[in-house]
């Protein structure tokens, strides 16, 4: 896929898109992590919500720009 | 060598003590600098290692956005970000239209900030920050813009990441790094309350406090009443349980508020027949010392469910000695023929009996409240409502739009080169403080703190800067200073200067790539916002005060339009909603500061027969609708929902006597009514409940002392003739 693509004329980088993916990748993981009570047994939550994030961030930025 | 094994043996322990005292208190204070700072220099690293334009922004976000608690920054993240997006409409609007024409820009601007700035004084909590936010991007970004319209969705876009940029290292920082969860600010908030409650109940029926004091209690009490709704609506994003528990924090919540306003009602009413020493107040004092008691002994304040379930079964066990103890003191009244003492004895047995009744409900969702979620859920009508004041609202957008228009005339009239800088704080300024409590005063605060953050920043640039290089130089520069700033915002008293300050002098400072150093350009800039600034302080100081009497009397207005709810909205949930209303009025007009002049007492003192009175009349609605009843007494009884009403909407002696009198009658009329041949158990205790609703408010009608608006209009004292021994 190309770096960038063209929104209304304007340059957008597909950075933003694969940003904007994992976010919801995220938010979905998250609630289903929530809903089975597995942060109970996580040390940090927060700090694990985050480093998922990055995780999918990094995968899905990986898989765009390869 | 023994004794200084001692010294070293009681030396460390008295350390650790102290040390944990520390970082129960001060020590998040200190931590929340750091953690600002880290946030701040993340994003300033961030933004200079992707080159964009003004790192300051992204600084500043920062800034502004941080609170000690994690859910507060989170909510107001995402809503910072909603204003920024609409601000950037809104200036990609205004630029479009009127890149051209430097008039109808400012025009239209002014317009789109005064109305965001009304949105945010109607609005509360984070909807009003969003509007704030709102109004002051499109200030920020449409004043540039509109200098070099060409280069517009550039700007635009740079300063949408850095602001971007800054919420998320806030938001990160404060998540991962020692978090602090607003659901222990809750948890903190319930049980602060339920003691000091607990506390003022004490206090009051002990008489260990003087008026003042109490009254200082119970303006606290609402506080926390506030706040509470405050953090709730925060923590929902934060925590999935706090969402759980949030139904049943908002009905503890209510539960509060109308034990509260029950006990309030109790104590005036026994206040009033104590200091006319009547038969009824020396028994009822008996009674009321008999609760005291019973409060004292559960005093301890219950940490854990189980303790909190032990207290509700005291409560609820001291309900059975209340009624046999009632019935003993009840014979000795069936001496006293005269009605009215029955009666006064009976309207404040049957407050009693309700207090009791509600303290031992509030001590039971307080103890449910530790526990787990489990079972049906329990129907969801319980909703806070705020009142503002519509016309107020506008009025502060004006006061924006006429800010702006000022200094923007100014500008085009004298082609002051830095008129932009003054424009852009003007509008910023009069954004950002329409939410504080005093805004004139917030206003100044800031103004001073933005004043040294020039003077430092200035020494800085040009003293200090030159010689660092690099990086991490730049940062171990710039940590101390940022310090100074942070520690005054953790302290109550300076917070908006030191906001203000660390605001001001990381936008004078401007680090960049390139390093800009123009010290004439720096010199004009400062200059010309710090105008700006005052410009925004002068409007808020003479276009309507927020300490001024037209303000104060638009809040009384609105204090009294509360009981016209009372009597006229539909019943299901108006007892919560008019309690929350009144008691957010309460806590706006207690804010609003100084009452100590006579004037500002007398518009306070509305306050309680509202309370009081509204309240009354709502028990009564319940009750005229719970029974069947016959035409007459509904009949009677909406007169005399009528005649308070008119009592309220226009208040004078006149209205005040019809209201007396109205309510009088209808009183006999359900005496007469309860006594008659045939009348069901059920309709005479709906009839006697009705009779006592209708003593309260008689009474409260007939306080001199509380009705002092009515009386200043004109002397009513032939009034009370017929009835000397209330009042």
């Amino acid at each position: 896929m190309s770096r960038e693509f063209t929104l209304l004329d304007a340059l957008v980088p597909s950075l933003f898109l694969a940003f904007l993916l994992s976010v919801v990748l995220q938010t979905v993981l998250d609630r289903i992590i929530g809903r089975y009570g597995v942060y109970r047994y996580v040390w940090h939550p927060p700090l694990f919500r985050l480093s998922v994030f990055f995780c999918i961030f990094g995968v899905c930025g990986l898989l765009v720009l390869r | 060598m023994s004794a200084q094994q001692t010294a070293t043996l009681t030396f460390w322990p008295a350390l650790r003590q102290e040390a944990t005292f520390w970082c129960q208190g001060e020590g998040w204070n200190w931590l929340f600098m750091f953690k600002t700072i880290l946030a701040a220099l993340l994003a300033m690293g961030i933004s200079l290692r992707f080159d964009l334009d003004q790192p300051r922004t992204a600084m500043v976000t920062v800034f502004i956005v941080m609170q000690p608690q994690t859910g507060l920054v989170l909510t107001k993240s995402l809503y910072r970000i909603g204003g920024t997006l609409a601000g950037t409409a809104a200036s990609l609007v205004l630029v479009g239209l009127f890149a051209q024409e430097p008039e109808l820009f400012i025009l239209g601007l002014a317009l789109w900030v005064g109305l965001c700035t009304a949105g945010a004084a109607f609005y509360r909590n984070f909807k009003a920050y969003s509007c704030v936010l709102a109004g002051y991007t499109a200030a920020m970004i449409g004043i540039p813009a509109a200098l070099q319209p060409q280069a517009f969705f550039a700007l635009a876009a740079s300063r949408l990441t850095e602001v971007t940029l800054g919420i998320l290292c806030a938001g990160i920082v404060s998540d991962v790094i020692f978090p602090r969860r607003l659901s222990d600010a809750i948890v903190n908030n319930v049980q602060n309350r339920y003691r000091e409650f607990f506390a003022f109940v004490r206090a009051a029926l002990v008489g260990s406090a003087g008026q003042g004091e109490l009254e200082r209690m119970q303006l606290r009490l609402v506080g926390y009443m506030i706040s509470l709704e405050a953090i709730r609506s925060a923590g929902t994003l934060e925590d999935p349980e706090v969402r759980t528990r949030d139904l049943r924090l908002r009905k503890l919540n209510s539960e509060f508020m109308a034990a509260s306003t029950t006990f309030h009602s109790f104590r005036t009413l026994l206040q009033r027949l104590t200091r006319n020493a009547t038969p009824a107040g020396r028994t009822l004092n008996f009674l009321y010392e008999l609760l005291g008691e019973t409060l004292v002994l559960t005093g301890e304040v219950p940490r854990t469910a189980r303790e909190a379930q032990r207290a509700a079964r005291g409560i609820a066990a001291f309900r059975g000695v209340l009624q046999r103890r009632v019935e003993e003191v009840r014979i000795s009244f069936t001496a006293i023929a005269d009605p009215l003492v029955q009666m006064d004895f009976d309207t404040a047995v049957e407050l009693l009996y309700r207090f009791v009744r509600e303290l031992h409900a509030y001590s039971r969702t307080y103890a449910t409240l530790l526990e787990k979620e489990d079972g049906p859920k329990p129907p969801d009508d319980v909703r806070f409502v705020s009142r503002t004041d519509p016309i107020v609202a506008l009025l502060t957008g004006g006061r924006a739009f006429a800010a702006i228009l000022l200094v923007g005339a100014f500008w085009i009239a004298s082609a002051w080169p830095y008129g932009s800088s003054a424009l852009t704080f003007v509008a910023t300024v009069c954004a950002l403080f329409t939410m504080a409590p005093d805004p004139s005063r917030a206003a100044r605060k800031m103004t001073l703190g933005f004043t040294a953050g020039f003077f430092v920043a200035l020494l800085f640039k040009f003293f200090v800067l030159p010689s660092l290089d690099g990086f991490v130089l730049l940062c171990a520069g710039m940590v101390p200073v940022l310090m100074a700033g942070l520690f005054l915002s953790t302290r109550p008293k300076w917070a908006d200067a030191g906001a203000g300050f660390v605001i001001f002098f990381t936008t004078m400072l401007a680090p960049g790539n390139p390093m800009v150093l123009n010290p004439v350009a720096f010199l004009n800039e400062g200059g010309a916002t710090i105008m700006g600034i005052l410009v925004a302080v002068l409007m808020f100081e003479t276009l309507v005060p927020a300490a001024g009497n037209w303000l104060k009397h638009r809040l009384a207005r609105q204090l009294r339009h509360q009981v016209v709810m009372a009597c006229f909205d539909p019943l299901p949930g108006l007892t919560h909603r008019f309690e929350s209303g009144t008691y957010e009025l309460l806590y706006k007009l207690a804010s609003t500061g100084q009452e100590n002049n006579a004037k500002d007492q007398q518009l306070l003192s509305w306050m309680f027969p509202v309370i009081e009175i509204g309240h009354a009349v709502i028990q009564l609605r319940h009750d005229v609708a719970s029974v069947p009843m016959s035409r007459t007494i509904s009949d009677r009884v909406q007169h005399c929902v009528s005649s308070t009403v008119k009592l309220f909407r226009q208040p004078s002696a006149l209205a005040r006597c019809a209201a007396i009198e109205s309510v009088a009658d209808c009183v006999v009329l359900l005496h007469s009514a309860g006594e008659a041949e045939g009348c069901p158990t059920l309709v005479r205790t709906v009839l006697r409940r009705m009779q006592t609703s209708l003593h309260l408010i008689r009474t409260a009608l007939l306080d001199e002392e509380v009705m002092l608006v009515t009386a200043a209009v004109a002397p009513a004292a032939p009034l009370t003739e017929g009835i000397p021994h209330v009042a």
